[in-house]
């Protein structure tokens, strides 16, 4: 009966259509992609921030549980709501406020897609940091996960200032916006950086309805070149190199297993890579003016050769990492990574050693953060923890974070998902590892850990009481994805 | 597809959805749109491909049950397949099912368990459950001197449950007489086996199909012309996964053969008044069959013709809503046909053209009656626009 006045509530106040609970609709947001199932009873789809404003208070009345989520990808866990909670799906929320090309950042709301937002970016000659998702996923949601992207080797987030709305329906913007008429060009205001507590909080402190984020402009002079090198030392080393002395905007690492499928082919075991055939592939995105990068090119191969490595032209990349194209128009063009049809052609003919292409499942990864010196330790130590899961051999990406401060290394493996016993152990061995990684090599891990089943902020001290405190000032009824810090 | 095959033998397929929506637009000239007529009439994460995938893997975890209002969301999808032509990773793993051929495998077991949803699914449940088909009255005649048994072509003349085929084809006899085209019948007075593979009958599938196909069989060397391109679509794909020892026939839709009539000269235009027209993809004949040029190909034929491209066109046509049955929203299948004719509407164009029955019931029913007009099936206006 207290659920039903809820929901009678919150159809008066922002319609009936907006406010859902037939059993399909429910059974459907039960899950994302990790084997959880926890089915709500409702899901209200705000259409701006007013209803978000309305929202709210009548959800803190109830004390129902409210679970944030948007539009694109979910895989692990943090979108299934609590039993019995709400979905607050933010999708209709989908305009672009502003793209500002003065100061350099866009207004965008939370259901507002990569697929949109580059392509508006695109028609005015800017760009924004693109992540490794797909271009339907919510740019401002994929914002507030610290992720891995084309610019995280400069910026540890994208995000400059938000508006968030709290549960007791109130208001406020986090950066410079909080100076009414001032604009978010700022992330800092006149306090402390307010924009941060929100980013990775997995929607437990408010819910953000609006974001301002950094955009970038298309420069004129453009390079993706790749280097091979013997070790993923010697790839650590010279991507630090370049990144210091500011040559290259942006660096990944790839796994040999990973990226370069047609030198793959026919191998067996992930340690030993076919004879003549590199350990890591490294691609640097220069940017600038073209006299600026063709210098950096130059001076890009004696610092390759100094660790060891090769610098290949073009054609050479093109040839030996598969997507070496489509990497090129997603750092020139801010164009999302999307697998197309032709592609997965391409992929099954190169099969990669170790994965039948029709028989890979669930794409499953391991996510730490550790300085240079630990990260290269730990892709040893991982790699193999990971093998002896047998559940598939394992390939990675690692990337620069903060020029190099700490580096983000990403392993993964693609188990079948709807066996539960294998993602029980992949969920128990992955969850090991972070404690394991912690102790070793000061890893850190990266948003949450075993599908749900360890507590977020596990093994974080008095920091997670911290974060508790913050929660109960603003969030005094624990309303905001209580199942993230325990009931 | 494999008549049998259940859903606990796809599971890598339903697995491999993470519901990162790519299946529900399109992108063109930097501006992306919305594609999936589900999506688009109600923007949630349940109403559209991602949320069947996501029915389909509770329903084989058994977190959910199947019940009727199961079966009215599984029956809801217009089956326009967009979402197949965009959706990457859940094709991927053998036997490589696409989006909408598990949605059809949830609407078999539907129709196992007894779930029929309400509406015209109950007739048709009611018909195909006595007959074993889905009957219709029989084809109309052909005018006098196209039928031939000598000729070296099939019509294929059967489906006639849809009203609006009876008028497409009788515009085709007349066209066949202009042109001194003679033509054999293949007509049932039945279903192809389209609709009853569509909306889950597959129990009744191998009877129906095997003896249309020892009826066909005869004629393998002629060249079968088709009218309506779910027929088509399914002879082509389905056939060889029921029949054994299927052969194949050679096949061509109308629009193929009028395309190549008008290039030969068999047929010719008729100078007449300059009109716009928009050409609207059928599901069946473009995703489908993969044919985009020939419809353009007869219009661009024609004296006086100038087509408008509507936005969203070929491979990623706006569905006309005629093939969701399904009460999940009762609305939806009629505001997709009126947002079809906004599309049209947005070309400025005088007619909409289309080269499907369903398609174009759909649209007249989205306009008044005095509008009705100006929607026609290709065949009808090249029947009006040649000598």
């Amino acid at each position: 009966m207290v659920i039903e006045n809820c929901k009678q509530e919150l159809r008066d106040a922002i319609g009936t259509e907006k406010v859902r609970d037939d059993n399909v609709c429910m059974t459907t947001y039960a899950m994302d992609a990790a084997p959880i199932f926890r089915k709500p009873d409702l899901v209200v789809l705000p259409e701006s921030a007013e209803d978000v404003r309305k929202v709210l208070p009548i959800a803190n009345k109830y004390r129902l549980a409210v679970t944030v989520m948007a539009t694109g990808i979910n895989v692990v866990g943090l979108t299934v709501p609590s039993e019995h909670g709400m979905v607050l799906d933010m999708r209709r929320m989908n305009k672009i406020i502003e793209i500002n090309t003065d100061s350099g950042y866009a207004t965008i709301e939370p259901g507002v897609t990569f697929e949109q937002f580059t392509n508006a970016l695109r028609k005015v000659g800017f760009r924004c940091q693109v992540c490794t998702t797909h271009p339907s996923a919510s740019v401002a949601a994929n914002y507030m996960m610290g992720p891995s992207g084309t610019f995280c080797t400069r910026h540890l987030d994208p995000m400059i200032d938000l508006e968030v709305v709290f549960p007791d329906g109130s208001i406020t913007n986090t950066g410079s916006a909080h100076f009414p008429g001032s604009g978010p060009h700022r992330r800092y205001g006149s306090g402390p950086d307010v924009t941060g507590l929100f980013a990775l909080g997995h929607g437990t402190m408010g819910i953000v309805t609006k974001s301002s984020v950094r955009i970038y402009p298309k420069t004129e002079g453009n390079a993706l070149p790749m280097a091979t090198f013997p070790s993923f030392e010697a790839s650590i080393r010279f991507s630090q190199d370049v990144v210091l002395n500011n040559i290259a905007e942006h660096v990944i690492v790839y796994s040999w297993r990973m990226w370069l499928d047609a030198y793959a082919k026919g191998s067996t075991t992930f340690k030993e890579p076919p004879k003549g055939m590199p350990y890591n592939a490294v691609t640097m995105r220069l940017a600038g003016y073209p006299a600026t990068v063709e210098a950096n090119l130059k001076i890009i191969g004696e610092v390759a050769q100094k660790h060891g490595g090769t610098l290949h032209s073009e054609e050479e990349a093109a040839n030996m990492m598969l997507y070496y194209r489509d990497f090129q128009q997603w750092y020139f063009d801010s164009k999302t990574l999307q697998i197309t049809p032709a592609r997965l052609e391409q992929l099954s003919s190169a099969a990669r050693p170790g994965i039948e292409i029709d028989e890979m499942g669930l794409y499953i990864a391991w996510v730490v953060n550790a300085t240079p010196k630990d990260v290269i330790e730990c892709e040893k130590w991982a790699m193999q923890k990971i093998e002896d899961i047998g559940l598939g051999v394992p390939a990675y990406y690692s990337q620069p974070y903060d020029f190099g401060r700490s580096w983000f290394l990403r392993i993964f493996i693609y188990p079948d998902a709807l066996d539960p016993a294998v993602m029980q152990k992949v969920a128990a061995t992955f969850t090991g590892m972070f404690d394991e990684a912690l102790a070793r090599y000061h890893a850190t891990p990266y948003r949450a850990r075993g599908f749900g089943a360890v507590p977020w902020l596990h093994g974080t001290g008095e920091f997670r009481n911290y974060v508790k405190k913050l929660k109960a000032a603003v969030d005094p009824n624990n309303i905001l994805n209580p199942m993230m810090l325990g009931q | 597809m494999d008549l049998n095959i259940q859903l606990k033998d796809i599971f890598r397929s339903i697995a491999m959805c993470d519901k990162c929506g790519v299946c529900t637009f399109v992108t063109k000239d930097n501006t992306p749109r919305t594609v999936c007529p589900m999506y688009e009439y109600d923007k949630s994460f349940v109403f559209q491909p991602n949320g069947l995938m996501f029915t389909a893997r509770a329903l084989l975890q058994g977190t959910e049950e199947y019940d009727r209002s199961v079966a009215e969301f599984v029956f809801s999808c217009a089956d326009c397949r967009a979402c197949d032509a965009k959706c990457v990773p859940v094709p991927y793993p053998k036997p490589h099912v696409h989006p909408t051929e598990i949605i059809k495998i949830m609407r078999r077991d539907a129709i196992d368990k007894g779930l029929i949803p309400k509406g015209p699914m109950e007739a048709m449940a009611k018909a195909v459950n006595e007959d074993g088909d889905l009957l219709s009255k029989a084809a109309p005649g052909m005018p006098e001197g196209v039928v031939s048994e000598k000729a070296d072509t099939v019509l294929y003349a059967e489906c006639f449950h849809s009203p609006a085929q009876v008028g497409i084809y009788e515009s085709a006899g007349r066209l066949l007489q202009k042109m001194g085209k003679q033509v054999s019948l293949f007509s049932d007075g039945g279903c192809c086996g389209s609709s009853l593979y569509d909306f889950g009958f597959w129990n009744k599938l191998p009877k129906l199909v095997q003896s249309k196909w020892e009826k066909m069989e005869k004629n393998t060397d002629k060249t079968f012309l088709f009218i309506n391109p779910h027929c088509q679509e399914f002879v082509a794909k389905q056939y060889s996964d029921i029949v054994p020892g299927f052969k194949g026939v050679k096949m061509e839709h109308f629009s193929e053969f009028l395309a190549d009539a008008l290039k030969e000269g068999t047929l010719k235009a008729k100078k007449t008044d300059r009109v716009e027209v928009a050409y609207h993809d059928p599901c069946a004949l473009g995703r489908g069959l993969g044919i985009y040029d020939a419809p353009r190909e007869v219009l661009a034929g024609l004296s006086g013709v100038d087509l408008k491209e509507m936005n969203g066109n070929k491979d990623a046509s706006f569905c006309c809503g005629s093939r969701a049955l399904g009460k999940y929203h009762p609305e939806f299948s009629k505001e997709t046909a009126k947002r079809g004719i906004e599309r049209f509407n947005e070309t400025g164009a005088d007619i909409l053209i289309t080269a499907c029955p369903y398609c174009k019931q759909a649209f007249q029913g989205a306009l008044p009656d005095q509008d009705k007009n100006k929607v026609m099936d290709l065949i009808e206006f090249v029947e009006v626009r040649t000598a």
